[in-house]
């Protein structure tokens, strides 16, 4: 066992907390690649990334003296490097020893980041390298693999040769010969010492030494435990095990277990079973810190250093003040903003996290949820690139999780009742993200059964949530399936489907400052549709005069706007009221009715044309007072969700600003959601596809 | 507090506790001072769409949105007019502060334990919740409030 090299306390500390930060990075990129893997067990990049992904982790335990993850990714390494010599095939049993060996790693590294003893390894080691060790065909996989060389092997003859630098790199390798002694019932040891020079040109830091090893097994000892007290110097060093077959022992059967399988901690099944369930439980996203590529970083702090030399400008600018200079002050006080503009973004773009790092471990939660239900499931990531606010991204893994559970549930049917439906066995799901305007959207989609609105309509009307008589568009009656009176119905689930803890997916992005919609093409399968805001903290806003108050509309909903006559907005039946414009007809908002501020004109003379997630109409507005980047503050975070509203902001003269929710807005001005404009990438060609 | 020892507290702090008092139209309110973060000057808040009248809107707090509570409207009196001596009074409730409407805040009332005399018992449909008792004084009475009741409601998502 490798001793940890001697660092100070300071220093090991740093280095530990990079290292679960890293472990955790090349954990999901183990996991992703393995998934990856099995569908195209040719591929060479995804292979080499994984083994790579393997070796660093490797690596880093070893270093820090984390014994036990040493070992699994030592065992896991083995695996992986016969893939790469193309010994063996990946294949889904494999596959299946892999992705547990992973969360037994996960499981470990949390034990040693949280000081507690890590979890017994050896029995899922062992297995990963019976793996490699019995190469046969599928029957090899499984414990099976390291019975049948318990079994077949009375004695080995090993060689061990340390390269000549091996003293300068790795452990002594006595250590290695004391641990194999500890395996042994009988152990013999020939030293070849055939290569020292002689003493005038003896160099010290080399070693020239190599060994013969001829053991008996001790009982309950395999090949891969024999394989494994090599695994710190397999790099510095040639190892040969030999396998010398006991005379007249037969081959045990495959498949069967030799008595003495090693029964120390929970069978490898068992835990691989308990921990595999911890892991698709939940799609969290290190939350404490964030990794930054340091040229991010650099770029600021130049920035800063410029910031900093204009503000000094400005500074010299006014102690030295004669009307004269008044322009050069002006540039000055231009220069020091464009700099500040630059870092604010900047400073912004640190909290951007890709989406990618949320859906991460969707592969192997769709595989596993999958299999359990007997569900045959394509998992299509779109968009993993897209980014949005890392505090966002932490909160939005929960959401994701639920509606792919319920897809994968509730939504996709069993390969038979698609057969009977006409529709290939395996089911696709879609889950993508793409960003648009100032939001970010994420959807999760199915080809399954979709909703029924019949049921879902009458289902409400029963539980008295809708008027009998109300006329519901499609996107109405399938919100309503995310209405608490819907979630906890036993029936209702029997009955549609659906609906089973969609209320608390709402509230949950709702908390986000989101919206949760649903869509269901009549047997298309159904569409959820997470609206996000991109970042919940600056936005460039159209600043609105409505009576004595100002407001903000967040410049990315603004298509244009224009002024209007009271002739151009004719009266509908009833009370409301359309723009005619030349290219189209709109439907009206007036925005101090939906505020509820009094005084102001009857007919504002001005429109501000909103375009938002399907919105398009004509907000009407006495007075705009131009564009400003304005931080946004939440309202729940210190008051509560007011519709309408999606936060707050401080205006320059220190007045407190609404900002508006161009969506919410709509709803309260009584729009409803235009049908042709809410296609939104992708999904629904996928489904039809 | 409970781990210090008993000697160290002084008998006047064990048993006594102090509430800010205002006025509210005629009548005077209080409310413990160890809540109050600081006292304003009134400035016009940011309204709010449909919410209740009493939620008077937002106010800018050195950089932070503040909602305030309009305690005259709350209580049902007829003046909600603005004068010079027309406060907002900043307490926090459950980490967060909220702004108070009241029309001029009068003292400090120090009491000592045992001298709030319990909340008389009303018609049940009279909500009483939000009152933590009564303090009688020589030129009437103060009627104690509690802040975190009174508001509670109105802060969405709370219990």
């Amino acid at each position: 066992m490798p001793n940890t090299p001697n660092f100070s306390g300071f220093e090991l500390a740093n280095l530990r907390s990079t290292f679960f930060a890293e472990a955790r990075e090349l954990l999901a990129v183990l996991e992703a690649g393995l998934i990856d893997l099995e569908q195209r067990p040719g591929d060479r990049g995804v292979l080499d990334d994984v083994f790579r992904a393997a070796h660093s982790l490797k690596g880093g335990s070893q270093t820090l003296g984390f014994v036990a993850v040493g070992e699994l990714t030592h065992a896991l390494e083995t695996v992986l490097d016969a893939w790469r010599a193309g010994e063996l095939a990946p294949q889904s049993a494999h596959v299946d020893a892999l992705l547990s060996t992973l969360d037994l790693l996960r499981a470990s590294l949390e034990a040693e980041h949280e000081g507690r003893p890590a979890p017994e390894v050896a029995s899922t080691r062992n297995r990963l390298l019976g793996i490699v060790s019995a190469p046969a065909p599928v029957a090899a996989a499984g414990p099976s693999g390291v019975a049948e060389h318990r079994g077949a092997a009375a004695r080995y003859r090993i060689s061990f040769s340390p390269y000549p630098e091996a003293a300068m790199q790795g452990p002594d390798p006595l250590l290695v010969l004391r641990e194999l002694r500890t395996l042994a019932a009988t152990f013999e040891v020939q030293l070849d010492d055939g290569d020292v020079p002689a003493l005038a040109d003896l160099d010290p830091e080399r070693i020239a030494l190599r060994w013969q090893i001829e053991l008996v097994p001790a009982a309950d000892i395999g090949e891969a435990e024999i394989r494994e007290s090599f695994s710190f110097v397999e790099d510095i060093a040639e190892i040969a095990i030999e396998a010398i077959p006991a005379r007249g022992d037969a081959q045990v059967a495959s498949g069967a277990v030799a008595p003495g399988q090693p029964a120390s901690g929970p069978g490898p099944s068992a835990s691989a079973a308990a921990s595999s369930q911890a892991a698709a439980l939940t799609l969290g996203i290190d939350s404490s810190s964030i990794r930054v590529a340091i040229g991010k970083v650099d770029k600021i702090v130049d920035l800063v250093g410029e910031l900093v030399i204009a503000q000094s400008a400005v500074r010299e600018h006014l102690r030295s003040y004669s009307p004269e200079k008044l322009i050069a002050l002006q540039e000055a006080a231009l220069v020091s903003e464009r700099y500040l503009r630059e870092l604010q973004e900047r400073v912004m773009g640190i909290r951007m996290v890709s989406v990618g790092t949320v859906l991460a471990r969707l592969p192997r939660m769709v595989r596993e949820l999958g299999a359990e239900l007997g569900k045959e499931v394509r998992l299509e990531i779109q968009g993993a690139e897209t980014e949005l606010d890392k505090g966002l991204a932490e909160q939005l893994g929960d959401p994701i999780l639920h509606l792919v559970r319920n897809a994968l549930d509730h939504g996709l049917e069993s390969p038979e009742d698609r057969a009977r439906a006409g529709k290939p066995t395996t089911g696709t799901l879609v889950v993508s993200a793409h960003a648009h305007g100032g939001s970010v959207f994420v959807e999760v989609s199915d080809d399954g059964r979709g909703l029924n609105r019949e049921r879902i309509r009458a289902k409400a009307i029963e539980r008295g949530l809708v008027a009998a008589d109300a006329e519901l568009t499609d996107q109405e009656v399938f919100t309503l399936v995310c209405s608490p009176g819907f979630s906890t119905a036993e029936a209702v689930t029997q009955l549609s489907g659906r609906g089973v803890g969609l209320d608390v997916v709402r509230r949950n992005v709702q908390a986000i400052g989101g919206e949760l919609s649903v869509q269901s093409p009549p047997g298309r399968g159904a569409r959820f549709e997470i609206r996000l805001p991109l970042t919940l903290t600056i936005l460039d806003g159209l600043l609105i005069r409505v009576g004595s108050e100002t407001c903000v509309l967040p410049l990315t909903e603004v298509a244009y706007s224009l002024r209007v006559w009271p002739e151009q907005l004719p009266r509908l039946a009833g009370s409301a009221e359309i723009l005619h414009l030349r290219e189209e007809t709109l439907p009206v908002v007036h925005l101090d009715r939906v505020l509820n501020v009094t005084g102001g004109e009857d007919t504002p003379p001005l429109a501000v044309v909103v375009q938002s997630g399907g919105f398009r109409y004509a907000l009407l507005v006495e007075r705009l007072l131009g564009q400003a980047q304005i931080v946004v503050k939440s309202l729940e975070t210190h008051f509560r969700r007011v519709a309408g509203i999606m936060g707050a902001t401080i205006l320059g003269d220190g007045r407190v600003a609404l900002i508006l929710d161009a969506q919410s807005v709509a709803v309260s001005g009584g729009v409803r959601r235009t049908r042709d404009t809410n296609v939104i990438a992708g999904a629904p060609e996928v489904l039809a596809s | 507090m409970s781990v210090s020892p008993v000697r160290a507290v002084s008998p006047a702090t064990a048993v006594t506790s102090q509430y800010m008092t205002f006025r509210l139209g005629q009548q005077s309110y209080a409310v413990d001072i160890l809540a109050v973060q600081e006292i304003r000057r009134y400035s016009a808040p940011t309204p709010l769409p449909e919410v209740p009248p009493h939620v008077s809107g937002l106010v800018n707090l050195r950089g932070a949105v503040v909602p305030v509570f309009d305690l005259r409207v709350r209580f049902g009196l007829p003046d909600t007019s603005v004068g010079r001596l027309t406060v907002i009074i900043v307490v926090v409730i459950r980490e967060q502060s909220v702004g108070l409407v009241v029309d001029e805040v009068t003292s400090v009332l120090r009491l000592a334990a045992g001298g709030l005399r319990p909340t008389p018992a009303f018609d049940p449909h009279i909500d009483t919740s939000f009152i933590l008792g009564i303090a009688p004084r020589d030129d009437g009475m103060v009627t104690i409030l509690d802040v975190d009741r009174l508001v509670a409601h109105d802060l969405g998502g709370l219990p």
